[in-house]
């Protein structure tokens, strides 16, 4: 051992151990004085960031009702099974996906990549199962440690208590894309309208989210409410369908691919819009499943597809109220004017065929028997581009301003649309064959009703509609314009008065139609899939090649209360298959059901 | 106490500055605590351990420090049984076995070996007359190198690096040649790449995460940002007692063990983090000053020893909740809950105390 002498040697290194454990301490001084007292508000700032949490509040849909108050749209509540990645322990993985698998039914592979996807972070929920049924709640009721990491959370699900009826006016919901999420007005698994009502209407019907700011730990637990917003619900409608019509028509349509549109020829209220075939909307709101959707997308019959305003089809004879009324209104021809039909019309070194032998016919009796001859003569007086005219201001060939999405125009030719998207110039013989409504002509069965509405309230022009008013506020929301088209008046009645003469008298096309002690108007049409040359290929594949039938009908024919129009695809003649349907609606809304 | 002649002399023999910064630490721990683990019951666990700490360091403090010196070896020798039994029996908590079990208390055996390291190490230094060459190097070495690889196998790297750096200073202070030192830095810098390769997954990460702690906002970088949100959003006076949100709300890890800082921190503000920095400097300042009244140089080394136990906690523990050293599980003396350690630091204060009293000098 040393000396004193060198214990005091060595004491003297403890100053030096002094100034070191100054240094060491005031380095921590240092840090702390940085961080505490320089940098002290930003990290307050992000203590608070940490720790509170602003929620979504989802404002409930506004309903769908009829024009009589029967709920078209309602909600329903239900629960929505989440999963919290965070919460999920490594190997309690396999066992929720096992027990997903084997009590719900899920797809593992699908599940795992929503767990693993993890792109809103650990902690937010993952939306695994809308609307599990009472079964399955209480299966995970039952046993919570089965399925670790997930919570049961109440919601609302869109409910169309009608099922199928009027589907393709309501249109369904479906879950918001990646591509509106990033637009920002949406959240994840929000669900939207697609198509329809739903999707026209969207911004009344969504009304407006509220939103909850929480304080959260670190696990994202709620912990504290600080402040609140309430949702306001949506909008309630009332569209201007009546449902006894409504389910009459799909009735009607029933085994049938066709389309029916009810119309009140006075203000443009659709009363009843069918499409057929149809679809539950039903299936969409639980969020549909790859398979359903594959099975209604590639249907050949297009259930989706609302044929009233996206299918085309060419008239038919129906066309012939538009030649007729340019013919009168542009003074080509007089009513008294006759034709001699012989069964056929020769020009250009061509044949173009009558259904029959009328002999010697005016234009009243052109209408009422539907003579080819006649128009024949009377489109090569009148001209594509006047017939051109006369049907765009009746509505045909351009959207109606229907509210609903994804209208289709549909297409009335002129001579310098042929030149401007065929690059040719128009042949005189097609003239002829759009004199009998046949050729580029292709219009859709609401602009059908549209037409004959107009036709029937006496040449005032219409925007056809299906909302009747929002909410509970009074009196309608859309009005009608009160703007004439500009015909005469004379000549539009005795067109109405010719359309009467097509149903009642004895030689009508449209006898079919005839309701006793109403008076209907109404005109046939037989749309043409492929022309007459083609018989032999007709005959073979019988059903594809046979004609659309078409009808349109207004009555009573004096003060017109209901228009209506039926497409019966591949239904053979309009008078035959089309005017019984027509006959069977105006008698329910005139008459009530028997 | 105090009623006796005796007991007149033990009380005014002992320096009331020191205790008062050590009851300090140790109200300042128990409150930070309470909040921490908001009615459970550390506090009273905790509570109890300081009862029992203070009574050992009152006894502790009456005996001759030279005593130990004849049982160092005996000392040091069952914390290395104690370490290696750990392989045998001990329980493994989160992946690291660190802990022997004895019937109603957990116990740690690597606590244990740092004061066994010190008593130990005063013992071979207070022999040795001069500065160390490289010849005499081994004898240190030789110390060190068993407690030290049998911590780092559990693995505890922090418990490890500090046995190191206290037997470190230790040698230091009694003195050593610059040939030797040089040779030492050289191996060192050479061991740093060899040590880093060796690292544990984990501690790789924290490694990782030390220098760059925003790549890592997910797993041990998130540890040390949130630790630091907590400092700061401390401020100047705190956010007051179990306010802290980032603690309330469990953004804190292993909040009432080594990142204890972080919550009082955050409770008490700068303010409250200059007084706790105080009462350490002035703990070990008083241990300091305890060794230059020792008459041997036994008793210094152990008081130097003891000191630089504190010095080290307090610097790496506290360097770590603020991300100025990487993450390592180190106690804060008088603050962290825990048992062993507590015992331990109590012990550490009543040799000092013992050394100030100088008895028997």
């Amino acid at each position: 051992m040393g000396g004193v002498r060198e214990l005091d040697r060595i004491k003297r290194r403890v100053i030096y151990l002094r100034q070191i454990i100054i240094l060491l301490l005031s380095v921590l001084l240092i840090q702390a004085f940085y961080l505490q007292v320089i940098r002290g508000g930003y990290y307050r700032e992000r203590s608070r960031n940490n720790s509170l949490r602003v929620y979504r509040v989802k404002a409930a849909r506004g309903r769908v009702y009829s024009r009589n108050g029967v709920p078209l749209a309602i909600n329903r509540p239900c629960f929505n099974l989440y999963v919290v990645p965070g919460d999920l322990k490594k190997g309690e993985i396999p066992l929720l996906l096992g027990e997903l698998s084997k009590s719900l039914g899920m797809n593992a592979e699908e599940v795992k990549e929503k767990i693993s996807d993890g792109k809103r972070g650990l902690w937010s929920p993952v939306l695994l199962r809308r609307d599990i049924s009472q079964r399955e709640l209480a299966l995970i009721e039952e046993k919570p440690w089965s399925f670790p990491g997930t919570m049961v959370v109440t919601a609302e699900k869109r409910l169309y208590p009608q099922g199928a009826l009027a589907a393709h006016v309501l249109g369904y919901l479906g879950e918001v894309t990646e591509e509106e999420l990033a637009k920002g007005d949406f959240w994840s698994g929000d669900m939207v309208g697609r198509s329809g009502v739903e999707k026209e209407y969207q911004n009344v019907l969504q009304g407006l989210d509220g939103w909850e700011q929480w304080e959260v730990d670190a696990r994202g637990r709620k912990r504290r409410l600080l402040d609140s917003a309430c949702p306001v619900p949506g909008s309630d409608i009332y569209l201007t369908l009546d449902v006894e019509l409504q389910r009459r028509a799909e009735e009607l349509l029933k085994g049938k691919t066709g389309a029916i549109v009810v119309m009140d020829p006075v203000n443009g209220d659709i009363l009843a819009m069918a499409s057929s075939p149809g679809f539950d909307p039903n299936i969409f709101s639980k969020g549909i499943s790859v398979s359903d959707w594959d099975k209604l997308s590639s249907d050949k019959s297009h259930p989706l597809q609302n044929r009233c305003i996206q299918g085309l089809y060419p008239p038919g004879s129906i066309f012939k109220i538009v030649v007729s009324l340019a013919g009168l209104e542009d003074g080509r021809v007089k009513i008294n004017d006759t034709v001699f039909c012989s069964g056929g019309y020769r020009f250009g070194g061509r044949v173009y065929h009558c259904w029959r032998r009328h002999g010697k016919v005016n234009m009243r009796k052109a209408i009422v028997e539907s003579c080819d001859v006649y128009f024949y003569d009377l489109g090569k007086e009148v001209g594509v581009n006047s017939m051109h005219k006369y049907a765009v201001l009746l509505g045909l060939g351009k959207k109606t301003g229907v509210d609903l999405p994804h209208e289709k125009d549909g297409l009335v030719p002129s001579s310098w649309w042929k030149k401007r998207a065929k690059g040719e110039s128009w042949y005189p013989g097609e003239t002829l064959s759009l004199a009998i409504g046949q050729g580029y002509l292709q219009v859709t069965p609401l602009q059908l009703a549209l037409m004959i509405s107009e036709v029937a309230n006496g040449g005032w022009r219409l925007r056809p509609h299906v909302l009747m008013k929002v909410g509970d506020q009074r009196g309608r929301t859309k009005g009608y314009e009160r703007k004439r088209l500009p015909f005469k008046r004379w000549n539009i009645s005795f067109l109405k008065d010719a359309l009467l003469g097509v149903v009642q008298a004895p030689d009508g096309t449209g006898k079919a139609a005839r309701v006793p002690g109403i008076d209907v108007a109404g005109k046939t049409g037989t749309a043409q899939v492929v022309s007459l040359m083609k018989k032999r290929e007709k005959e073979r594949r019988s059903y594809d090649w046979r004609a659309h039938a078409c009808f349109v009908a207004f009555a009573p024919a004096d003060m017109p209360e209901i228009a209506v129009s039926v497409l019966v695809e591949h239904g053979g003649h309009g008078g035959s298959s089309a005017a019984p349907l027509a006959a069977d609606l105006i008698r329910t809304y005139l008459k009530g059901a028997e | 106490m105090g009623r006796t002649g005796k007991g007149r002399v033990f009380v005014s023999g002992l320096p009331m500055f020191f205790l008062l910064s050590l009851v300090a630490l140790m109200i300042m721990g128990l409150f930070t605590l309470y909040s921490a683990d908001v009615g459970g019951r550390l506090f009273y666990k905790q509570l109890t351990w300081d009862c029992i700490g203070l009574v050992i360091m009152f006894m502790l403090s009456m005996i001759d420090v030279r005593e130990i010196e004849y049982y160092s070896h005996i000392v040091y020798s069952i914390s290395l049984v104690l370490l290696a039994l750990i392989f045998v029996m001990g329980k493994s908590v989160m992946g690291a076995k660190r802990q022997l079990y004895f019937g109603l208390f957990a116990f740690q055996p690597s606590e244990l070996a740092k004061l066994a390291l010190i008593f130990a190490m005063a013992r071979i230094l207070s022999h040795q007359d001069n500065a160390f060459g490289m010849k005499s190097l081994w004898k240190p070495f030789f110390i060190l190198i068993p407690p030290f690889l049998l911590t780092l196998v559990q693995p505890d790297l922090g418990t490890a690096l500090i046995l190191m750096a206290i037997a470190g200073t230790m040698v230091l202070v009694c003195g050593i040649k610059k040939r030797a030192i040089t040779v030492l830095a050289l191996v060192a810098l050479l061991a740093v790449p060899l040590a880093l390769h060796s690292l544990r997954p984990y501690q790789k990460e924290r490694v990782k995460a030390f220098c760059n702690p925003k790549s890592m906002a997910t797993s041990a970088g998130y540890h040390v940002i949130q630790s630091r949100i907590a400092i700061g959003s401390g401020g100047i006076w705190g956010r007051g007692f179990s306010q802290g949100s980032q603690s309330r709300l469990l953004f804190i890890p292993v909040k009432h063990t080594d990142f204890i800082f972080s919550v009082f921190a955050e409770e008490r503000g700068f303010v409250g983090v200059s007084v706790l920095l105080a009462a350490y400097l002035s703990l070990v300042f008083f241990a300091l000053s305890s060794a230059l009244r020792a008459k041997d140089l036994y008793s210094f080394y152990v008081a130097v020893g003891v000191a630089f136990l504190f010095v080290y906690h307090v610097v790496v523990n506290i360097g770590m909740t603020m991300g100025l050293l990487p993450v390592v599980g180190v106690p804060l003396p008088f603050m962290s809950y825990g048992g062993s350690f507590a015992v331990v630091s109590y012990v550490g204060a009543g040799l000092i105390l013992a050394t100030y009293r100088g008895k028997g000098r």
